[in-house]
């Protein structure tokens, strides 16, 4: 079963880099989400089934291996992805090594409005999941994005108890 | 239990985590993590070895470990950087009318909070009064140019 993962893994990256990374479909956040999310759902359903049947030789300790042999690719790719396709940071640096080579000053005003379409595009992808609501022109938390809200300010006051509060 | 090893380990690396972050290092978060995440690592790998061997209870608990730390770090850097995060954490004080948003939280704001976490970090540097990409920052740089290549997602 593990060496069978191994190998699914491997195809499941390799069908990306032959093939599918050319496909528009899989240039979206969604599109690389869900082929990630599907394969997940695939190896996790089979992994308790094997569970069972196989309860002696591979039981939970297998399940959660093969769990978490998935978790780690696809949480590495996907995280990677999402940094080379929007990461802000990066942005900048990009912006300050542009200005450089061609002997100019940096355009921030080129990424203020990176970061204002940012926000606009974030917003709406919020109210997508059910995590802020607009109302009246008024922007407010609902209840599961108060609670999300809360969980990420304890992480961020774990983390940082001094440091900024902005990001 | 083969995994319960992997929670603890976990558990104490968060908790020395914290304690870490309260202590003045020149480090950033994810360094401070990895100093005490990796020897904790090292140390699950030996006990669950030595107890289990080269089998599925034995790696069980190693990969376990290694994605509940990839996790947490990528919570942690999420809460203190994403546009996302940082606009829900602001929206716990209460409803903001949406055409003051920017001026709250300004997308000037956001490239100087940026810029400096990157100046901070070693990748841009101020050369007489002009900024200009480090060795590190170059590197980076490319890496990410590459990357995007690779995912075809334009230049």
């Amino acid at each position: 079963m593990l060496f069978a993962v191994a190998a699914y893994l491997a195809v499941h990256f390799g069908a990306y880099v032959l093939v599918l990374r050319h496909r528009a479909g899989l240039r979206s956040e969604r599109g690389i989400f869900l082929y990630h999310f599907a394969s997940a759902v695939f190896v996790g359903l089979s992994g308790i089934a094997f569970a069972v049947f196989e309860s002696e030789r591979f039981g939970l300790s297998g399940l959660v291996l093969v769990l978490s042999l998935h978790g780690i690719y696809s949480l590495s790719f996907l995280e990677l992805w999402s940094l080379a396709q929007g990461g802000y940071s990066l942005a900048i640096i990009a912006g300050v090594a542009q200005a450089e080579a061609s002997g100019k000053e940096p355009d921030f005003s080129r990424l203020e409005a990176i970061g204002q379409a940012k926000q606009t595009d974030r917003i709406a992808g919020l109210e997508k999941l059910g995590l802020v609501s607009g109302t009246d022109g008024r922007i407010a938390l609902t209840a599961r994005g108060g609670r999300i809200a809360f969980l990420l300010h304890a992480l961020r006051n774990w983390v940082e108890p001094s440091g900024s509060r902005k990001g | 239990m083969a995994l319960a090893p992997a929670l603890l380990s976990f558990a104490l690396a968060v908790l020395l985590h914290g304690l870490a972050m309260r202590v003045p290092l020149r480090l950033d978060s994810v360094r401070r993590f990895l100093l005490i995440g990796v020897p904790l690592g090292v140390a699950l790998v030996t006990v669950s070895l030595a107890r289990f061997g080269p089998t599925i209870p034995g790696f069980a608990p190693i990969l376990l470990y290694a994605l509940l730390c990839e996790l947490y770090i990528f919570l942690f850097t999420l809460a203190l950087s994403s546009v996302s995060a940082t606009m829900l954490t602001m929206l716990r004080r209460g409803p903001v009318l949406a055409s003051e948003f920017a001026s709250i939280y300004g997308p000037r704001e956001m490239v100087m909070l940026r810029l400096k976490r990157i100046v901070d970090n070693g990748l841009i540097e101020r050369k007489a009064e002009k900024l200009a990409v480090t060795g590190k920052g170059m590197k980076v740089h490319l890496i990410f140019a590459a990357l995007r290549r690779f995912f075809c997602l334009g230049s």
